[in-house]
């Protein structure tokens, strides 16, 4: 009988797989590969709708939250490209493009639709190359009700953040969560003061850099720099050497600090940790000028196709980036993903209030560009990152710093 | 058993002559075909054929210097110009009857072949420039001697500096003249407490310039370990700790205690958890437990960091080197110990005499694992530390992955990884003659 039963399955079993097989070769599938893994489940609920409007394609999402670009680049050298790839903004972007990986997008009726100052981020050589996706900014997430329990009002000036600071170690609340164990949030922020002190500078230096004649410290007033650095280690936690970022966001939401210096993505994390929490989200003021406060923000996340897909799944993905500028495929985004959209006129109303504050922001142009994302890679890797926290950790001082931030950058600019 | 000619080759045929075409393929070819790389300046994202060229630097460097036609034809069936006609893209997707196919590794072989016949690669050879880039500008890899300043420039002058330190950090520093005066009229030496004390400089100007000398001035040269430093650390103290600890387990657990069994198989469950879970656990340890108990606020301090690396590491791998102890304990006599005992050898002088060495081929192949696996450790840094602070727990794996995969130098990074594997072999190589020689036959 068991036997039996068992013919009986493995015959339904085949001729379902061949049912699969036929039915599967009309449809194109194409494939999708996306690091954010906090939008895990809300990339499937996209993918749903696209292929409710879309019979013909199927989409197969890949998700690989960390160390993406490592096994993005193991299946690009062997042969294996996405057809659909999230790639980070500028630099990530720009190499694979360089190594001629990705498709030119500049002539795609849907980069019409993005905003016009996004497109910086996905261009190479004059041509776009990636659909810029979110918009992310990096600056100070507060608590509103700590804020209000001692009468404090968000700070916009250096000084003024300096009174905050003051004031809640007064009352014994430490005011930032802190972040030194691993290196990449001390990365952003030395990047975010060197910009925001750089101010119009950051361009013209720029080019210098390029031409080997700059150094870090010449956009900026070096004392300065550092100086708000070590105001930054003398606010955090006690026991910020040994906080990583599921620490930091646990202290933040149990309200242990009153602030924290991070990017909007992890105000989600927070919130689900505390649905309680009211936050705000402003700049970090370095300078004493409210004009020259101006929010740490660009394209985080961006979309770009493989040249090496087949034709026609190039046409099915050039479908499905159509697609995702309809006002369908932004409500998901906005409502579902909690993403900022770079789409214009896209309709953020229903986003909480710290992203309607970097949307706000961002219509009043009162951002600075993540200028880490121009940087060679490696100077943002290793000499920034882990120079960073050499100094918030005493191995460095602020001229070895700056020695070892320039020495690499001139060996990248030889190259 | 005797068996024939034939059926010897018969086996040799059957199972050897398949292991060894997969051992060539999948370990000796791309052995040397790494060695290859470390010779070059690839990044890892560039792929061997251009899959798009100016069209004037692909005319100029590769169509002009073709030799036959025949290469010509090739490439330009598949290196097409774009639609404004500025560059020359790869064909990757040929149209042919029914549908399109895409172009096949032969293909692709044919086509690099022909690049590297008018001398084009997209990838550089550098010859030794990565060895010496590692042994000698790069500032994280070797040990070396580092200045650790203790005073930053931008912090309010210190009060009072003991006058050890005053002595030994600043004033050896400063050769006679302005800037040693300067200092000591500033500071005076206060003979009852041992210290210097800043007589009050009023003007700022005073300051700002004594600020700066302390900057520049005050430090401690100390010796950074550097990546090498830190593997070769690492690897001495897990070797070390791992063996000894789980040398007494298996003397423990080899007693017949009633929850032996039980004990076993506690010591060696963190064998088999992922390193991910044990690193979250042990951060958690470390965080919110040992404090409270130890009185160190953070162990993941740069001074501490290298220790709290090896404890965990230690934890982790003495459960497995445990269970090949007690084997090979198992496997001794219990006559010889018996006989031993009769003749009045006290416990200490039949562990000395008997037991170790006939345990030394277990003691051989533990050391053999540890080492190999201490000089390539990876994941412990990686996932409790992720290298840092300040890369101070950096063992050489972990940094050619950053190189390699983060810093987009390949080929620097397999230099590394060629280099550690020398490493590796010397060093085993060394053990397993020395304790070969050592062991015993029963």
């Amino acid at each position: 009988m068991k036997f039996k039963g068992g013919k009986v399955l493995l015959v339904v079993m085949l001729l379902a797989l061949l049912a699969g097989n036929v039915l599967a070769a009309e449809a194109v599938k194409i494939n999708l590969f996306f690091y954010k893994q906090e939008i895990n489940t809300q990339m499937h609920e996209l993918a749903a709708a696209f292929t409710k409007n879309h019979p013909n394609i199927d989409i197969e999402l890949e998700m690989i939250p960390n160390d993406s670009m490592t096994v993005l680049k193991t299946r690009m050298s062997s042969g294996q490209a996405p057809d659909i790839i999230q790639l980070q903004s500028y630099s990530a972007v720009k190499e694979f493009a360089k190594a001629g990986w990705l498709l030119d997008l500049s002539k795609e009726p849907v980069m019409g639709k993005v905003v016009a100052s996004t497109k910086n981020a996905v261009t190479y050589n004059g041509k776009q190359y990636a659909l810029p996706m979110d918009v992310a900014g990096i600056g100070i997430i507060y608590n509103k009700a700590i804020f209000q329990k001692y009468g404090l009002n968000p700070p916009a000036t250096f000084t003024e953040l300096k009174k905050v600071c003051n004031a809640l170690k007064k009352k014994g609340v430490t005011p930032f969560a802190g972040l030194f164990k691993a290196n990449w949030s001390l990365g952003h922020i030395i990047s975010m003061v060197h910009t925001s002190l750089a101010g119009d500078k950051l361009l013209p230096w720029l080019k210098t850099m390029e031409a080997g004649t700059g150094s870090f410290a010449k956009p900026v007033d070096v004392k300065r720099l550092f100086t708000i650095l070590d105001f930054y280690k003398a606010n955090v936690s006690k026991d910020a050497a040994s906080m990583d970022w599921n620490e930091q966001q646990v202290a933040f939401a149990t309200e242990k600090a009153a602030m924290m210096v991070q990017g909007l993505w992890s105000y989600g994390a927070a919130v689900s940790t505390n649905p309680k929490l009211d936050c705000g989200f402003i700049p970090f003021p370095c300078a004493d000028n409210v004009k020259q406060t101006r929010l740490f923000a660009d394209v985080d996340s961006t979309f770009a196709l493989a040249s090496s897909s087949s034709p026609e799944k190039q046409r099915a993905a050039k479908v499905f980036l159509e697609w995702l500028a309809t006002p369908e495929a932004v409500k998901i985004w906005v409502e579902k993903c909690k993403l900022v959209p770079t789409f214009k006129g896209a309709n953020v109303k229903s986003m909480q209030q710290p992203f309607q504050d970097l949307v706000s922001y961002l219509e009043s142009g009162k951002t600075n560009p993540w200028a880490f994302s121009m940087y060679p890679v490696n100077v943002f890797e290793d000499a920034c990152k882990n120079g960073a926290q050499e100094y918030m950790f005493g191995k460095k001082n602020a001229t070895q710093v700056i020695s070892y931030i320039d020495q690499t950058w001139k060996k990248e600019s030889r190259k | 058993m005797v068996s024939s000619k034939q059926s010897k080759l018969c086996y040799f045929m059957l199972f050897l002559l398949p292991a060894f075409v997969l051992y060539t393929c999948f370990f000796i070819l791309p052995f040397f075909q790494g060695i290859q790389y470390s010779f070059t300046d690839w990044n890892g994202i560039v792929p061997e054929i251009p899959f798009s060229m100016e069209q004037k630097e692909f005319d100029r460097k590769v169509l002009a210097r073709l030799q036959h036609e025949k290469d010509l034809a090739l490439l330009q069936k598949f290196y097409k110009l774009n639609d404004d006609g500025e560059t020359y893209l790869l064909q990757n997707w040929i149209a042919e009857k029914g549908g399109h196919r895409q172009i096949t590794a032969a293909e692709k072989k044919r086509i690099k072949k022909i690049f590297k016949s008018v001398g084009f690669s997209s990838i550089k050879f550098i010859g030794l420039e990565n060895y010496r880039d590692m042994f000698q500008n790069d500032e994280r890899f070797m040990p070396r001697v580092q200045k650790t300043y203790l005073f930053n420039q931008f912090d309010d002058l210190p009060p009072v500096i003991d006058s050890r330190t005053f002595q030994k950090y600043l004033l050896n520093h400063l050769k006679q003249g302005e800037d040693r005066n300067l200092v000591l009229r500033y500071y005076r030496l206060n003979r009852e407490k041992a210290v210097y004390q800043l007589a009050n400089p009023s003007v700022d100007s005073v300051v700002e310039k004594l600020q700066t000398v302390l900057a520049e001035n005050m430090y401690r040269t100390t010796m950074v370990w550097g990546v090498l430093g830190f593997t070769l650390f690492f690897t001495f103290f897990n070797v070390i700790l791992a063996n000894l600890l789980a040398f007494l387990l298996a003397l423990g657990l080899d007693q017949k205690l009633r929850a032996r069994n039980c004990l076993r198989a506690i010591f060696f469950l963190p064998n088999v958890l992922s390193l991910i879970i044990v690193a979250f656990i042990w951060s958690f340890v470390f965080r919110l437990v040992l404090p409270a108990f130890t009185g160190i606020t953070s162990w993941f301090e740069p001074d501490l960091a290298p220790y709290t690396v090896v404890i965990v590491s230690v934890w982790q791998s003495c459960g497995y080197l445990m269970i090949i102890y007690l084997a090979g304990l198992q496997a001794i006599p219990p006559e010889i110990l018996e006989v031993a005992q009769i003749d009045g050898a006290r416990r200490w002088q039949s562990l000395r005499h008997i037991t170790l060495p006939l345990l030394l081929p277990a003691i051989t192949i533990c050391l053999f694992y540890s080492l190999s696996n201490s000089l390539k450790t990876f994941e412990v840094a990686m996932a409790l530390t992720n290298g840092g602070p300040a890369y101070v727990t950096t063992p050489i794996v972990l940094d050619i992955y950053n190189n390699a995969f983060l810093q987009n130098r390949f080929g620097y990074g397999t230099a590394k990884a060629v280099f550690l594997c020398l490493i590796i072999m010397v060093v085993t190589g060394l053990q397993l003659t020395i304790m070969k020689k050592r062991e015993v036959e029963l």
